[in-house]
C-alpha cells in the first residue's frame, strides 16, 4: 500500500534488483536412487516394533532401500516412526511415506492382499501390548529400553531421557489399557500435579502420565493370542498359508523377533513364545533369510 | 565634601558583582493602575514576589556555601576520621551494610596511626553516596557529618548520618515491546531486596508473534558479604527460563526450550564482564508439512550444556542513536559439558560513531559483525551428520531489518526449499550516513543513507572461503525515528548483490524496529 501510494509500484527498478544473483553453494543437495526407510535404530535391525514391521514388510517383498537411524519422530510428517523417503533427485521435493502409504507404494497403490482382520487384531492388539508391557514395564526390561530409545551418555542428558521414556511409557499404558479392557475411551484423569500442569500449559493428544497396567491380565491375553497364532501357522511357511509373505507376517514377525532378542530370558512373554516351537523356527528363519541375523 | 575635594583621593580596588540597590522594591509591578494607566493584576504581583523570595533564597545558599567552603577550606587539612558510618529508614541486613561501608571505616596506616584529614572524610561519604546510588535501590539519600557516638571515638572522629528512603518493595508492570522482528506483550513483577542482600527476583511472561510465549524467572544480587565486599559493579544471577518460538517466518518449524543458566557479571572502567553457565533442552517440533529434509534432520530434542564469556565496551552517547563513542561486544561459548550438542562458538560486534560536520550536525556510524561456529562432535549416540543437523537453534542468522537491511528477516544464507537453515561462519558490516532532517535539527527524525553488507556460510559448504568472498549488498535511504526504548526505521533500499538463496523485501520499503541495528 505504501508502494503505490509513493508511486513505486509501476518503477520497473524494483524488479530489476538485485543486479547480481551468485550461486555460492548456499542451496542443500539431496539425492537418493534408493528409497530411505527412517527408523529408531542402533544397529541394521530395528529395535521398535512398527519400524521393524516395514523394514522386514519391505525385505519381504524384494524392495531394496537404505536405511536410516533418526531415532527422532519429531522429523516425521506424522510425528511417527518409520517415515520411507522416496527416490529423488536434487531440486525434487522428497516424497515421504507413513504407515498404510508405504504398504500401498510396495502393492503398487493397491492393498488388494487384505488379510484376516481378526488375525490382524491379534497380532497388532493382542500381541503388541503384551511385547509393550514386557518391553516397558517390567523393571528387568525397562532400563535397557530406556537406553534403546533415549541413549543418556551424562546426568544431564538422562534428565531428558526420563521425561521422553515416561511420555512414552505413559502412551503404552493407555493402550495397553484400551485392549485390556475393550473400550476405545478411558476415563483418565490426572492424579499427579505435574502431569495436570503439564496437560493444562502444553496440551498434547500423548497422555502425561501412566495408567496401571494389569499384567496379570496382559499375560492371559498373550498366552491365548500366542496359542491362536502357533494354531494358525501350524506347519506352513507363512501365517496366512499361501506361498508369498503377507503383510501379517511383518506384523507377526516384528513382535515374535523382538520378544526373542530384546526381552530377557527370564521374561515370562519370551518363556511362553519358546514353548510355541513353530513360531520360534518361523522367527529364526526369517531373520536368517531375510535380515541375516542369528537369535 | 565637594566634588573637586576628591580628585586627589585614590580609588579603592573593589569587584563585583554588583547588584541593582537603588529602589528598595525592585521593579516592583506599580499598584494603582489608574494612576500610571497600566493596570497590573494579583497574579503579576504573585509572580514578582515569588521571584524575590528565590533569589533571596538563592543568595542565601550561596553565602551558606561560600561560609561552609571557607570552613573546609580552613580546616581540610585538619585531623578528622571517619568512625561509623549510621544508615536511617533502611530495611538491608546490618551485616550487608557493614560489608559495604568496612572501606571506608578502617583507614589506619602501617603503623596503626590513623592520619586521614577532613577532606579524606568529606571523600569518603562522597564515595559511600555514589556506592549506595549505584545500588539503584534508594529513592533518597541524605547525608550529614555529627560528631562520632561511640564511647571509644577519638578526638577528630566523626560519623556519618545518613537518612534513605528506598524504593518500593514490590514492583509490577505490564508493556507491549516490538523489535527484532517480532512485537510482544509482557507482564512483569519485581520483588526488591528479597533477602536483606539487595536479592531481586523478577518473574516474566509474555506472548509474541513470534516467541508465541515465554517465561522466566530472574534473580540477582550483589555478591553476598559473606564471599566478599559486596559492590554494586559485581552481580550474581541466576535464570529459569522457559519459551515457545515459531520460527516459520523463514524455517518451517518450532521450537521450545526450557532451561536455566546462572552467572556473574562485572564492570570495569574499560567495560563489562559477564560469565554464565547455560543448560537448555531445546525441541524442534511442529513442522510445517513441507518442511525440508534438513529440518527434518534437525527436528527433535538437544541439550545444551555451555560456558560463555561476553565482555561489553560502551561509550557511546545515546545506545539507540549514537553520535560519537564505540560499542564493542565479544562473546565466547563453548558448549559440550554434557549436554548432547558439542560447539565452540565466537562472535564479535563492533559500533563506532563520529561526526562528520559540527555545524551540520550530522555523522558518520560504521558498524562491523562476525561469528563463527565449530561444531565439535555430538555424545556419541548420533552420527557427526545428525550431530550438525542438530545445532539449529545455535547456528547464526542474517538479513533483515536491523541485520542486513532489504532482505528478508533471517533468510539469508543456506537453505533448503523454502527453510533457511542458519549458518557457521558469518560477517556483515553497514555504513551509514545519518542528518538531521531537514529545516527540522531539533527533531528526533533524522535522515540517513546506508550500505549494508554480508555473508553467511555453513562449513559443508565445499568452497567456503569463495562463498564468504562475495558477500551480499544492499543499499538505501530512509528515516530513522528514535523512541526512549528504540529505534524506528522506514527504509527506501534494494538489494544490489545476492546469493541465489537469499530472500530480499519483494517491495523497495522496508520498516525497522529495533535496539541494535548494523
Amino acid at each position: 500500500m505504501i508502494t503505490e501510494f509513493l508511486g513505486l509500484k509501476g518503477i520497473p527498478l524494483t524488479g530489476r534488483f538485485p543486479l547480481k544473483r551468485m550461486d555460492v553453494g548456499h542451496a542443500a543437495v539431496h539425492v537418493t536412487h534408493q528409497p530411505v526407510l527412517w527408523v529408531y535404530a542402533r544397529s541394521s535391525i530395528s529395535f521398535e516394533p512398527e519400524c521393524l514391521k516395514w523394514q522386514i514388510y519391505l525385505l519381504l517383498n524384494g524392495v531394496e532401500f537404505k536405511l536410516k537411524s533418526t531415532n527422532e519422530p519429531n522429523g516425521s510428517p506424522n510425528s511417527r516412526l518409520p517415515v520411507l523417503e522416496l527416490p529423488h533427485t536434487d531440486g525434487q521435493t522428497p516424497v515421504l511415506l507413513t504407515d498404510d502409504q508405504i504398504r500401498a507404494y510396495v502393492e503398487d497403490g493397491s492393498c488388494n492382499n487384505v488379510p484376516d482382520e481378526h488375525l490382524l487384531h491379534t497380532i497388532e492388539k493382542q500381541l503388541r501390548i503384551s511385547f509393550l508391557t514386557y518391553h516397558l514395564f517390567i523393571p528387568s526390561a525397562s532400563l535397557h529400553s530406556a537406553n534403546l530409545y533415549f541413549p543418556a551418555t551424562t546426568k544431564l542428558i538422562s534428565l531428558q531421557q526420563s521425561h521422553h521414556f515416561n511420555r512414552l511409557k505413559a502412551s503404552a499404558s493407555v493402550e495397553i489399557a484400551k485392549v485390556v479392557s475393550g473400550n476405545h475411551v478411558l476415563d483418565h484423569t490426572h492424579t499427579t500435579l505435574t502431569s495436570w500442569l503439564y496437560a493444562r500449559y502444553f496440551p498434547s493428544e500423548e497422555p502425561y502420565e501412566c495408567v496401571p497396567v494389569d499384567v496379570d491380565a496382559v499375560d492371559r491375553i498373550a498366552a491365548n493370542a500366542l496359542s491362536e497364532l502357533s494354531a494358525n501357522l501350524a506347519s506352513n511357511t507363512w501365517i496366512l498359508g499361501g506361498d508369498k509373505p503377507t503383510y501379517a507376517d511383518a506384523c507377526l514377525f516384528a513382535y515374535l523377533y523382538l520378544t526373542l532378542s530384546l526381552l530377557p530370558p527370564s521374561s515370562h512373554l519370551r518363556k511362553r513364545l519358546t514353548g510355541h516351537i513353530n513360531l520360534t523356527h518361523y522367527t529364526q528363519r526369517i531373520a536368517s533369510d531375510y535380515l541375516k541375523a542369528r537369535i | 565634601m565637594s566634588v573637586s575635594e576628591l580628585d586627589g583621593v585614590a580609588k579603592p580596588s573593589i569587584s563585583g558583582p554588583f547588584y541593582e540597590t537603588t529602589s528598595a522594591r525592585e521593579e516592583e509591578p506599580r499598584g494603582g493602575g489608574e494612576e500610571d494607566g497600566t493596570n497590573p493584576t494579583l497574579h503579576a504581583k504573585r509572580v514578582w514576589m515569588n521571584e524575590m523570595q528565590q533569589r533571596r533564597l538563592n543568595g542565601e545558599y550561596e553565602t551558606f556555601g561560600r561560609r561552609l567552603e571557607e570552613i573546609v577550606a580552613d580546616s581540610r587539612d585538619s585531623p578528622a576520621r571517619l568512625s561509623a558510618v549510621r544508615v536511617n529508614g533502611s530495611t538491608l541486613r546490618s551485616s550487608f551494610l557493614a560489608a559495604v561501608f568496612r572501606p571506608y571505616l578502617n583507614d589506619a596506616g602501617a603503623d596503626g596511626v590513623h592520619n586521614s584529614t577532613l577532606a579524606d572524610v568529606l571523600r569518603k561519604s562522597r564515595d559511600v553516596h555514589h556506592t549506595l546510588t549505584a545500588f539503584d535501590h534508594f529513592a533518597g539519600i541524605e547525608m550529614a557529618l555529627e560528631p562520632a557516638q561511640s564511647v571509644l571515638a577519638q578526638h577528630g572522629d566523626v560519623d556519618l548520618a545518613m537518612g534513605v528512603r528506598e524504593r518500593g518493595k514490590l514492583w509490577a508492570k505490564s508493556s507491549t515491546d516490538v523489535g527484532s522482528g517480532e512485537g510482544s506483550a509482557n507482564v512483569s513483577v519485581r520483588v526488591r531486596n528479597l533477602l536483606g542482600g539487595l536479592e531481586n527476583l523478577e518473574g516474566q511472561a509474555s506472548w509474541g508473534t513470534r516467541t508465541t510465549s515465554a517465561f522466566h524467572l530472574a534473580y540477582t544480587s550483589p555478591v553476598p558479604e559473606f564471599i566478599c565486599t559486596p559492590s554494586p559493579n559485581t552481580q550474581l544471577n541466576a535464570q529459569v527460563f522457559q519459551a515457545e518460538r515459531d520460527h516459520s517466518a523463514y524455517a518451517g518449524v518450532k521450537e521450545g526450550t526450557v532451561g536455566a543458566r546462572c552467572g556473574w557479571s562485572s564492570t570495569q572502567k574499560h567495560g563489562s564482564h559477564h560469565v554464565s553457565y547455560e543448560a537448555a533442552w531445546r525441541s524442534l517440533h511442529s513442522l510445517h508439512p513441507l518442511a525440508s529434509l534438513s529440518l527434518r534432520d534437525a527436528a527433535g530434542s538437544s541439550v545444551k550444556s555451555a560456558v560463555a564469556h561476553t565482555f561489553t565496551h560502551d561509550s557511546r552517547d545515546d545506545i539507540h542513536m549514537s553520535t560519537r563513542g564505540a560499542y564493542v561486544n565479544s562473546l565466547v561459548e563453548y558448549a559440550g559439558l554434557g549436554g548432547s550438542v558439542s560447539f565452540l562458538k565466537g562472535q564479535l560486534q563492533m559500533y563506532v560513531a563520529r561526526p562528520i560536520d559540527s555545524a551540520l550536525n550530522n555523522f558518520l556510524a560504521l558498524s562491523f559483525r562476525a561469528g563463527g561456529l565449530l561444531p565439535m562432535g555430538g555424545d556419541g549416540s548420533v552420527s557427526d551428520e545428525n550431530t550438525h543437523a542438530k545445532l539449529f537453534s545455535d547456528r547464526f542468522r542474517l538479513g533483515g531489518p536491523t541485520s542486513v537491511r532489504m532482505f528478508g528477516h533471517n533468510r539469508m544464507g543456506p537453505r533448503d526449499g523454502e527453510d533457511h537453515l542458519g549458518g557457521d561462519v558469518f560477517y556483515s558490516g553497514g555504513v551509514s550516513v545519518i542528518t538531521p532532517f531537514p529545516t527540522k535539527p531539533q527533531w528526533n527524525l533524522k535522515c540517513q543513507g546506508f550500505v549494508n553488507a554480508g555473508q553467511l556460510v555453513s562449513l559443508k559448504n565445499v568452497d567456503l572461503w569463495g562463498a564468504l568472498l562475495k558477500p551480499s549488498m544492499s543499499v538505501g535511504v530512509g528515516l530513522v525515528y528514535r523512541f526512549t526504548p528504540i529505534r524506528v526505521e522506514l527504509n527506501l533500499g534494494v538489494p544490489v548483490i545476492a546469493a541465489t538463496t537469499d530472500v530480499s523485501t519483494t517491495r523497495p520499503i522496508q520498516l525497522g524496529v529495533g535496539m541494535e541495528y548494523l
